[in-house]
């Protein structure tokens, strides 16, 4: 006796005993219970055999059922389509923004390119990491504009706004700058307009006869980018003042309200015929009915080019009464075939197919107080007015 | 030598030869069925637990796992599972009528049913035990099970399985009182 057996005392002894006493189970419920079972078991063994027959192949019948068992992985063709699919999208995709890289302003893929450089953009964060990419990009405005002088074909103008574009932003980055950053970014702002004012410069004196307009005008504005950025290191409290004012009258540019008092302001719908001797147009009688303010003048200014804060008027408005100049004005080109910064309201020979351009940083013609003279040539495209050009009779 | 038996019964099982099944069946079959006998107090349920335990272990045989040896331990663990499932689904076991009274003519039919009571008792009394405790108890008082087996059905060592031994006795006695 065991000694577990000695703690159980005879009251519970005695009735553990009455549950030992258990009628068996009846023999026809054995019997159906005993098949049950034995079928199950037939079952299993069924399966058993089949898979032990294939067993010595079964890495084979692995690989065929990957291609002919559609059951096996339902999901397969669905996803195969996804990764194709996705690896079309982004793969084609990243193909195309890496052959757009070379393309010029001339080429379809050109648009990838300036699409890709807006995303890089985008995604940069630091001030300093925009301002990096901003000053490549324009470097790459300049490569362009290279070859596709080499290649004897026009500027298009969107990629001569485009530069300026991003002359303007490489300014507004460094004016969101501390000082310390600010010194370092003006003078990487500067070094950087400096040889790309030096390219622009080369170009315009390959061409032989008539200068470029569109590469005159990039020079005289990044040289104007050399003068701000050296400004800006000596003070960087009136530069970032400066930047703030040009960003501000861009803005307004477009939508300035006309002033019906400013003398020689036209409407831009305003239909003059050329006089008879061809020579454009002169100053306006003051009488015409209200214009933009940044139209003053003949020979408007360039859409996208924002005026100087300081002497931001080049030029007069033709027309008489009060003339007093306006910012944003533009005066008539004294001379088509030079830069707008000789230029002298309404005076110069007349040859109507050159179109004046503006003036750059620093002209200081067009005074206010100067009196356009009746017959000056505004140097504006006789067969198309263009806005803000005087209506007085040559 | 019972587990050297065992062993080649279960490899014969494991290719779910009908002869080693059949012998497996006729072996076990009214020892599972006794132990959930008396657990249960129930024929149905004792035999709805002995059929389960011998599909589980045929289940078993087919995913590759089950015993290697002691197979009557691994089917009495699988019919003590099935009986702590069954207790734990319900609140109190459940008297059952009819085929279990004796109808035994000359027996006082009082004492017949103060007998039955009783043994509602100490089933109700077991079912009151955890399910370690209330294993041993069968296994020890009722199958008369060596401590050795026991602890190769509980899978636990003889030392553990005296000491449960011990406090289950006391547990049984203290509702029994």
């Amino acid at each position: 006796m065991t000694p577990s057996e000695i703690e159980l005392d005879e009251h519970l002894k005695g009735l553990l005993d009455r549950l030992r006493t258990v009628s068996p189970l009846g023999q026809q419920a054995v019997a159906e219970d005993r098949a049950n079972f034995l079928a199950q078991g037939e079952i299993f063994r069924a399966a058993v055999s089949q898979q032990a027959r294939h067993r010595h192949i079964g890495w084979i019948n692995i690989l065929v059922s990957a291609f002919q068992r559609k059951e096996r992985i339902p999901m397969l063709n669905t996803f195969m389509a996804i990764v194709i699919t996705m690896t079309l999208l982004f793969g084609g995709a990243g193909a195309a923004v890496y052959a757009a890289q070379g393309s010029l302003p001339d080429q379809t893929l050109y648009l990838v390119k300036t699409w890709s450089e807006d995303v890089r953009l985008l995604l940069e964060g630091s001030s300093q990491g925009q301002l990096d990419l901003t000053l490549e990009f324009t470097d790459r405005r300049v490569a362009e504009i290279s070859r596709l002088r080499a290649m004897d074909k026009p500027v298009p103008e969107r990629v001569a706004t485009r530069l300026q574009e991003e002359l303007d932003a490489t300014l507004q980055i460094a004016a969101g700058m501390d000082d310390p950053q600010l010194m370092q970014a003006l003078a990487q702002i500067r070094q950087k307009a400096e040889v790309q004012s030096q390219t622009m410069k080369a170009l315009i004196g390959e061409g032989s006869g008539q200068k470029d307009p569109e590469l005159v005008r990039i020079q005289e504005r990044l040289q104007e980018q050399v003068w701000l950025a050296a400004s800006g290191e000596s003070d960087p409290q009136g530069f970032r003042l400066q930047v703030r004012e040009r960003l501000r009258d861009r803005q307004n540019m477009p939508s300035k309200t006309p002033d019906p008092t400013q003398p020689g302001s036209v409407t831009q719908t305003s239909t003059i015929t050329p006089g008879p001797t061809g020579n454009g147009y002169g100053p306006g009688t003051g009488d015409q009915s209200p214009g933009t303010p940044d139209h003053y003048g003949p020979g408007g200014p360039h859409p996208s080019q924002t005026p100087m804060p300081n002497g931001g008027s080049y030029g007069l408005g033709p027309g008489g009464g009060q003339l007093s100049a306006t910012p944003g004005g533009y005066g008539p080109g004294s001379n088509p075939s030079q830069t707008p910064q000789s230029d002298g309201p309404g005076s110069g020979p007349q040859n109507p197919s050159v179109t004046p351009q503006q003036s750059g940083p620093g002209s200081r013609t067009g005074q206010s107080t100067d009196t356009p003279q009746p017959g000056g040539n505004p140097g504006g495209d006789q067969s198309t007015q263009s806005p803000g050009q005087g209506s007085g009779q040559p | 030598m019972r587990a050297a038996t065992d062993q080649l019964l279960l490899e014969r099982a494991r290719r779910f030869e009908k002869d080693a099944l059949a012998e497996i069946f006729d072996r076990y079959n009214a020892g599972v069925f006794r132990y959930a006998m008396r657990l249960l107090g129930d024929t149905d349920q004792a035999r709805d637990c002995m059929s389960e335990t011998f599909s589980r272990f045929l289940n078993a045989l087919r995913r590759g796992v089950g015993p290697n040896d002691y197979l009557q331990a691994y089917l009495y663990r699988i019919a003590h599972n099935w009986i702590t499932d069954y207790y734990r689904s319900q609140t109190l076991p459940t008297l059952p009528l009819g085929p279990e009274l004796r109808s035994d003519p000359a027996e006082d039919p009082l004492q017949v049913v103060a007998d039955e009571m009783e043994l509602q008792h100490v089933r109700l009394a077991l079912a009151l035990l955890t399910a370690d405790q209330r294993q041993v108890i069968t296994l020890k008082y009722l199958e008369e099970w060596e401590n050795v087996d026991i602890a190769r059905a509980m899978n636990k060592p003889v030392g553990a399985v005296k000491s449960l031994q011990h406090r289950a006795i006391e547990a049984l006695r203290r509702l029994l009182r």
